[in-house]
């Protein structure tokens, strides 16, 4: 897609920090119906450190953190730093494979939501049709 | 190396480790012991040393052979080779060994067949992810299939709002033998929905199949024929007249069934698949059922008045497949038990990735599509597992989020993108000539004027003739 067509007013970052692509390609598919008509979803694969730097520079955003049970203080470091850097974005954990224990653990570093499988992401769509709105009133 | 120098520094490590381990000889007694024990059985464990660890020999009622012989192997070892059991030690003074898992070897043969135990926590009897997941779908899919064992039609399948609806409804509709109309997308499988209504709410009743886009007034009586003379030789008769794609019947014959209804009233029955126009017969300006409407009006609308009365009286309504995204793996899932049971092929489940490939499709053709799809993946998988590249093209190569991004991009006006485009190129030339307007202006093969005209224009906040900071104007 040719991003220099479009408004950059009216993009906004989903990024994707995964090791496969498999939330990447579920994003691609329910996020374009999940944000207000009047905003572009710029789904893209980052790194957790390319993440960092794009919300610190970005407006209301959405980021999917795919967690791991061998990763999961790296996952906490992530989403705390995020939460610090950017207020203004909203954090989806996705884990299919940690305990209820485990997932106790990232609540509290401001997780919005958990998903499971990509058949969860359209639950969240009102969630992040209203964070959407929310920071309509900041549209360039 | 040579066991007798080696044995030494290998005990050494094991017993640095921590870990509780013995073995047991091929006379049935306990060889060794390492340091972890102790700490396990809360005593030092060399007593145990020489003492019987045979499961099911008679032990005396000394209390440490009683814990060597808690210690021992499962009988059944000598045939299997390798044994997991929970033990849990007898407590010798005050400390109370706790319940731990351990694993048992044995190597060699007969006389020379020495027992490995290595007790503690081991995570490989839990379930890998994928079959975790696929026991999760598995128990929701039961739990379906016990709940609504009647109207277990695979397309209800699911947790989501659409399809306790969708169950409800079909719940209604059996347990009444009332008309009803049935509005999906081709292809939701609509015509399997009202023939299980018809089995469950009046099984005994003829069935009379019409297309209704092929009928004409008086194919519609030939057709009905038979079922009139039933209707009119008995007052205790019913029939069941089940009609596909009654929006498309010709107005005509729409009217001619209405006429029918309303003869037999409540006897001759309607279960139609009505098309996918719900939506307009529920606007909240238009009640269908007390408004008049002119013939335009009804031609226009696809249904005559009359009709629209009859399956008012219950509507169903089955959503389209990628409405319904969470129901997917489950419906899915279904399908292949339906054809499993049915003998068609050795696929007993479809894994995560494929059901992730279901989930991202979008279903153009709905649960036909899908059905198409399973019976594909059944006949190609060759093992019982259904994998990505057992799955139609179609769906395993659909790369989705294109297309709506697209279409969200055909608002954006041409005007504005080409002026956004002037202005990156305008910027990134003025950056190339360190801000010399003139130059870039040259280098851009137009006026300087103009440059500083697409200046003010792209930049409204920023006053005529200012560079930015650290750009000097020249």
């Amino acid at each position: 897609m040719n991003w220099s067509l479009i408004d950059p007013g009216v993009i906004r970052p989903w990024l994707i920090c995964e090791s496969g692509n498999r939330w990447l390609t579920a994003v691609r598919r329910f996020g374009p119906e999940m944000v207000p008509a009047e905003l572009v979803p710029k789904v893209e694969s980052a790194s957790r450190d390319e993440i960092l730097v794009t919300l610190s520079r970005s407006k209301s955003s959405v980021v999917l953190w795919e967690a791991r049970r061998e990763s999961l203080a790296a996952n906490c470091d992530s989403l705390a730093r995020t939460a610090a850097v950017n207020p203004r974005a909203l954090q989806i954990i996705a884990c299919d494979q940690l305990t209820d224990r485990e997932q106790l653990c990232l609540r509290p570093l401001r997780v919005a939501a958990m998903v499971h499988h990509p058949e969860e992401l359209p639950r969240l769509a009102r969630m992040i049709h209203l964070h959407f709105a929310r920071w309509t009133q900041f549209i360039d | 190396m040579v066991s007798g120098t080696g044995i030494r520094p290998f005990a050494r490590l094991v017993d640095k480790s921590n870990a509780s381990v013995w073995a047991i000889s091929p006379a049935g007694k306990l060889i060794y012991l390492s340091s972890g024990c102790d700490q396990w059985l809360g005593f030092d464990s060399a007593v145990l040393l020489d003492r019987r660890c045979v499961a099911g020999a008679p032990v005396s009622d000394d209390k440490l052979d009683l814990i060597a012989a808690a210690l021992a192997a499962p009988a059944d070892l000598q045939r299997r080779g390798t044994a997991s059991l929970r033990i849990t030690p007898p407590c010798l003074e005050l400390h109370r060994p706790e319940t731990r898992e351990v694993r048992f070897i044995r190597i060699g043969e007969d006389d020379t067949a020495l027992t490995f135990a290595i007790a503690g926590d081991f995570n490989d009897r839990l379930p890998e992810p994928e079959l975790k997941d696929a026991v999760a779908i598995r128990q929701q899919l039961d739990s379906w299939r016990r709940n609504h064992a009647s109207t277990a039609i695979n397309i209800t399948a699911g947790t989501s709002n659409e399809a306790v609806r969708l169950r409800r409804r079909i719940n209604v509709a059996a347990s009444t033998r009332t008309d009803v109309g049935l509005f999906g997308p081709p292809g939701s499988g609509g015509e399997s929905i009202l023939i299980r209504i018809h089995e469950l709410s009046a099984p005994a009743e003829n069935l009379i199949n019409i297309d209704g886009p092929l009928m004409d007034s008086d194919l519609l009586d030939a057709t009905l024929m038979p079922a009139l003379h039933q209707l009119a030789e008995s007052k205790e008769a019913g029939v069941t007249a089940l009609v596909r794609g009654l929006d498309e019947m010709p107005f005509e014959a729409q009217q001619r069934l209405a006429g029918l209804l309303d003869t037999f009233s409540g006897r001759l029955r309607l279960l139609a698949s009505c098309g996918s126009q719900l939506l307009e017969l529920n606007a909240p300006t238009d009640d269908v059922i007390s408004e008049s409407l002119s013939l335009d009006e009804e031609r226009a609308r696809g249904l005559c008045s009359q009709l629209i009365d009859v399956i008012s009286s219950l509507t169903i309504v089955n959503r389209p497949l990628a409405q319904r995204v969470e129901d997917i793996p489950l419906i899915a899932t279904a399908m292949l038990d339906t054809r499993h049971a049915a003998g068609e092929g050795p696929a007993e489940r479809i894994n995560r990735a494929a059901l992730d490939a279901f989930v991202v499709y979008p279903w153009p053709h709905n649960y036909e599509e899908l059905e198409h799809a399973i019976r594909h993946a059944i006949r190609t998988a060759p093992g019982n597992v259904i994998a990505c590249e057992h799955l139609p093209l179609a769906i395993r190569s659909y790369q989705p989020g294109a297309n709506l991004n697209r279409a969200k991009q055909t608002k954006i006006s041409l005007d504005d993108a080409i002026q956004r485009y002037e202005l990156r190129l305008i910027t990134e030339t003025l950056e190339l000539t360190d801000g010399n307007r003139a130059e870039a202006a040259r280098r851009l093969g137009i006026s300087r004027a103009r440059l500083i005209r697409r200046l003010e224009d792209g930049l409204p906040n920023q006053p005529s003739g200012k560079e930015s900071p650290g750009k000097e104007s020249r």
